[in-house]
């Protein structure tokens, strides 16, 4: 496996650029105002 | 289509998670239409976005795994039991070398709960997810 640092507990949530099914671009940063997010990576879209 | 198989658990379960408080975002590989298509067919009750490669899941620091170890014994089983599951593999779109991980993020932006995949098909359950959020509610 490569060396990858980890998120921890009590770590700030890095921000990126995603974009939904219509190819609108959203910052991640905007999904958890307001709601605690659960955020599940998926190696794919297949 | 192991993930297919995760993801389908988690939308049978969606609203047991949202009616804990929490909102549901899948960030997968791949382009806007891939998103429609995954989500329209696996989890239309989850919001699911993707970056066009895997810069998100690195700065979330989720490792990528060896060929070798596509072959190791819990990766073939978690296969199987998403093949018996009726899930069966499509068309890649991202990585197929990446692993998975859940992440809890409140609503400052900060990290309460973290799950990486050690081998694909470790994921957390929703259960245990739901456990770890009870848990940092409660304080």
């Amino acid at each position: 496996m490569d060396v990858i640092s980890e998120l921890k507990i009590g770590d700030l949530a890095p921000d990126a650029i995603v974009f939904d099914s219509i190819g609108q671009m959203i910052h991640l940063r905007e999904m958890w105002t307001g709601t605690p997010t659960l955020l599940c990576f998926l190696r794919y879209f297949g | 289509m192991v993930c297919r198989h995760w993801i389908a658990q988690l939308e049978q379960r969606h609203q047991e998670v949202e009616a804990a408080g929490l909102k549901i975002l899948a960030v997968g590989i791949g382009e806007p239409q891939h998103v429609q298509r995954y989500s329209q067919r696996y989890a239309p009750s989850i919001t699911c976005v993707c970056g066009a490669g895997t810069e998100t899941h690195t700065r979330y620091g989720l490792q990528r795994h060896t060929i070798a170890e596509l072959f190791s014994r819990p990766v073939v089983v978690s296969h199987i039991r998403a093949a018996a599951n009726g899930f069966t593999p499509g068309a890649l779109t991202g990585d197929l070398k990446i692993l998975t991980g859940q992440f809890i993020v409140d609503t400052n932006g900060i990290i309460r709960y973290a799950h990486y995949s050690r081998y694909v098909g470790d994921d957390a359950s929703v259960s245990v997810i739901l456990e770890a959020f009870a848990k940092f509610q409660s304080g």
